[in-house]
């Protein structure tokens, strides 16, 4: 027979071992993947309508995303953008830097992929006096429940101020 | 003139007249119905990133959203959206008035009858005599459907500041 200290024993450690199953579980359901993408932006230019310089812009446009499935079965999307973008101007040769990050949140039924367009505003912060920019950049992006993600820059236009 | 060519030029008119009228009519079908709603803003709190202090700001105004929609051939719907902005706001230590005015626009394709979609919509905010460049950046939830309906929330309402 066992005593009573084994029993305590043999208690605890099933315990313990119920306890780390369940949180293994629990952890497992609620970790997401994160996918990623990253878009080049390879000397892209574009005019400062306030001093008419011309800015050639490099950097990246990073787009990542995760997605989750509400009680409800609707898929919800979140979706992050961050822009890094340099610039030089010419013929004024400053400095144009631009570092943006706009979210976005869409719910979609059945698994249905999200497809949405968005006008992203980025502004460029120029060097010394000369003055800033904005630029409106036409964003189509499209991600899924498989990890796809297709992201395509359009249009853009650029305001001074 | 002869009788016959009266009768060309007179069916011709109606000929014409007829194409005309088809087009017209054509052209309203066509045009999508516009739907809209309007959140109203009083004294929604946001923090001026661009003060050492993080000045409060009062935001009052109105946040304007409209959409049309069309199901193509295969029957995927394209909700187009607009958001535009018109505020104004008061520093609630300085009391420099700000203002922001600006416009944005979406688009979602989808099968379902509805969207739904929560965006960061970015204005310039203008501080009166402030050479900060700063952006009102609003978390706005949106949703719209096919039988015309249309929400539209602010969230939340932050600030960036640029230089």
């Amino acid at each position: 027979m066992l005593d009573n200290n084994k029993i305590f024993m043999m208690t605890r450690r099933a315990a313990v071992i119920i306890f780390i199953l369940a949180a293994t579980t629990v952890f497992s359901q609620t970790s997401v993947t994160q996918y990623t993408l990253d878009t080049p932006v390879n000397n892209q230019v574009i005019v400062n309508s306030c001093n008419n310089d011309m800015v050639t812009l490099s950097g990246t446009m990073h787009f990542e995303y995760h997605f989750q499935i509400d009680p409800s079965g609707n898929t919800n999307f979140f979706i992050t953008s961050t822009s890094n973008l340099t610039g030089t101007g010419a013929p004024s040769n400053a400095s144009y830097v631009g570092k943006d990050p706009t979210q976005y949140h869409t719910i979609t039924k059945q698994a249905q992929a999200s497809d949405f367009t968005d006008i992203q505003k980025i502004k460029l912060v120029a060097q010394g006096p000369t003055p800033n920019m904005t630029l409106r950049q036409q964003v189509h992006v499209v991600v899924d429940t498989h990890g796809n993600m297709k992201v395509d820059k359009n249009n853009y236009t650029v305001k001074c101020n | 003139m002869s009788n016959n060519q009266r009768r060309y030029i007179f069916i011709f008119g109606v000929v014409l007249a007829v194409i005309v009228a088809g087009a017209a009519v054509g052209a309203a079908q066509s045009a999508a119905p516009v739907y809209a709603t309007d959140a109203n803003l009083s004294n929604q709190v946001t923090v001026n990133q661009c003060t050492a202090a993080g000045e409060p700001v009062s935001l009052s105004g109105n946040v304007h959203f409209q959409y049309s929609f069309i199901t193509d051939s295969s029957g995927v719907n394209h909700f187009s959206i607009a958001v535009s902005t018109n505020l104004s706001g008061v520093g609630q230590t300085s009391s420099a008035s700000y203002s922001a005015s600006d416009s944005s626009s979406y688009t979602v394709n989808s099968s379902d009858s509805s969207a739904d979609l929560t965006v960061d919509m970015k204005s310039d905010f203008v501080r009166q005599n402030a050479a900060t460049s700063l952006t009102l950046v609003q978390t706005l939830h949106i949703t719209v459907n096919t039988l015309g309906n249309i929400t539209g929330q602010v969230v939340q309402s932050t600030t960036q500041c640029g230089s």
